[in-house]
């Protein structure tokens, strides 16, 4: 493949690039928002000035902002970001067990509702009523949902209130990621057929007129929009990460997004500037692999 | 069928209008009663946990939402309008692209959770933001289009005669890229709705103004609030609203491009 080995090496340029933007962006905004979370308690007297300094020092944050930004992007890519102020321990640590529990449950939700897409199109394509109605779902945004889970949870006690990463709560935050999921995807794969559809229409026709049915048409349909499908639904997939950041709070799932929200509110720099990071980084990288699949995969665009 | 497509427009400028004058004209509903009262003549929807008058509250939450939808329409028509003029030029097209594609994956509710911290951040800029970074994959579409569109025939016979590169993107570009610049402009503006109303569900967002999301958010952060019939109200109602409020954003712009297009055939 000559032409996907220079567009491979410019998606890892951009990725870098937006790697460090992402990181710059996250510690200056951090370390200028939180400033320095030891400095009350040392006026009060809480503190001794002497600790307070030690303190300081201890969690990074005696570093200028260019210094700091510097040693956090190096440490970045050797997975040692700092201490965490609250959890005192590796945020980087942290961060990355955290976006494992996100994907424990965004993962598996996210696969159904790519698995119920393509189902949903093989038997009943587009033109079915239930379809339209399922598309215009596709714009109810998740926290609705979320926000459904929480009453539920107040209501009939499914799933538990507390914040947790129980069993119970894993099933509702994956029934949420599918029901947001398997609608997006339904409605986007539909768009992908449309936009091939001038293309497609004498091959359907000749299928239809072989006297072949429409699940096995809309079969043949979505392997041949495979490439652009899969470049979207890998997008989406970053896209449902970082929305983690509203939805884990309303859930109550400790994961990535209910660490960054902690994170921001109770002034700890070092982990926000980790978890903001490492969350974009992940949406890039979706962002990335997306742009890349469809060209290298795609028989229309190969070279 | 034109008159339709405008309908979703004059609706939102009638009800931000009526918002305004109500909310203006009767400062005092936001004064205290008692919490989560039911439902009555006085207080159509209740009281919320705090003791204000719930209609009173979600009329005030429509100027939040509309001013995160207006500003993110117009933030995004304008980066749109400029990534055509900047692409029309050779030179610049692939600086305007290689922005877009960094700026194209930068997480924007994690970013605004982030940028809360600093300021209070109100409506107005939460749309500014969401408008700006939402607008980064249409900026992508819009060049791939001003490429089409300056690669063809009548283009090259306009240089032929002189035109020069502002003309051609006002003249030609433009038009032809109109309808995607409406397309990514209303998916911008209602993700700005949906955002402003989940962040301050969470909490965050300016403290002092009033939001659909907030009344919300505390509902759930009041215990039991969710177990009265006030509480069940004031949760699905702003969410009702937050979906029409997206929806009439959406469409209205999108339908009024489409009405034009099919005029024009």
């Amino acid at each position: 493949m000559p032409r996907s080995m220079p567009m491979t090496a410019k998606a890892l340029g951009e990725l870098f690039v937006g790697i460090i933007l992402v990181g710059l962006i996250s510690y200056i905004v951090a370390r200028s928002a939180l400033g320095n979370p030891f400095i009350g308690l040392g006026v009060q007297e809480q503190l001794s000035p002497a600790v307070e300094k030690e303190l300081v020092k201890i969690y990074g944050l005696n570093e200028s902002l260019a210094l700091g930004s510097l040693g956090f992007l190096s440490g970045l890519f050797k997975g040692t970001t700092g201490q965490s102020i609250v959890y005192n321990s590796p945020a980087f640590s942290i961060a990355v067990y955290s976006i494992l529990w996100t994907l424990l449950a965004i993962l598996p939700g996210f696969l159904l509702g790519f698995l119920a897409s393509m189902l949903w199109f093989t038997l009943y394509g587009s033109n079915n009523p239930a379809t339209a109605i399922i598309r215009r779902l596709s714009f109810i945004p998740g926290y609705i949902y979320a926000v459904i889970i929480a009453v539920s949870s107040w209501l009939i006690g499914w799933p538990s209130p507390l914040p947790s990463t129980s069993t119970s709560k894993i099933i509702a935050y994956t029934l949420v990621i599918f029901l947001v999921a398997w609608t997006r995807l339904l409605h986007g794969l539909i768009g992908i057929v449309d936009d091939s559809i001038n293309e497609l229409s004498g091959y359907t026709q000749a299928l239809r007129a072989m006297a072949y049915p429409e699940y096995k048409i809309n079969q043949k349909l979505i392997r041949v929009v495979m490439p652009s499908y899969s470049a979207y639904a890998t997008t989406l997939l970053g896209m449902t990460l970082e929305r983690s950041v509203i939805l884990e709070p309303l859930i109550g799932y400790v994961g990535i997004g209910m660490i960054l929200y902690r994170s921001v509110i109770m002034a700890d720099p070092v982990l926000a500037a980790t978890a903001f990071t490492l969350l974009g980084s992940i949406g890039y990288l979706m962002v990335i692999i997306g742009r890349v699949l469809e060209p290298t995969f795609d028989p229309r665009l190969r070279g | 069928m034109k008159e339709k497509a405008y309908g979703g427009v004059v609706i939102l400028a009638l009800l931000t209008l009526i918002a305004l004058l109500v909310y203006r004209a009767n400062p005092e509903c936001l004064s205290k009663y008692p919490s989560l009262q039911h439902p009555d003549l006085n207080h159509p929807l209740g009281t919320d946990p705090v003791g204000r008058d719930a209609l009173c509250l979600l009329v005030a939450g429509l100027v939040s939402s509309v001013e995160a939808g207006l500003s993110a329409l117009a933030t995004s028509l304008l980066i749109l309008i400029l990534a055509v003029y900047l692409s029309t030029s050779k030179l610049l097209r692939g600086l305007v692209n290689a922005t877009a594609s960094i700026l194209t994956g930068l997480p924007r509710i994690s970013l605004l959770l982030l940028l809360a911290l600093t300021i209070n951040i109100p409506p107005l800029i939460i749309g500014v933001i969401i408008g700006a970074l939402a607008s980064m994959q249409g900026v992508r579409g819009v060049v791939a289009r001003t490429r089409q569109v300056t690669a063809s025939t009548y283009v090259e016979a306009s240089k032929a005669i002189g035109a020069n590169t502002l003309h051609i993107a006002t003249k030609h570009v433009l038009p032809n890229t109109w309808s995607a610049i409406a397309s990514y402009t209303s998916i911008a503006s209602s993700v700005a709705v949906y955002a402003e109303a989940g962040l301050s569900m969470i909490g965050l967002g300016d403290p002092s103004i009033p939001s659909w999301g907030k009344m919300v958010g505390l509902i759930l952060e009041t215990p039991g609030a969710i177990l009265t019939n006030p509480g069940i109200i004031q949760v699905s109602v702003p969410l009702l609203f937050t979906v029409a409020m997206a929806s009439i954003f959406y469409i209205s712009l999108l339908i009024t491009v489409r009405t034009e297009e099919k005029a024009s055939l």
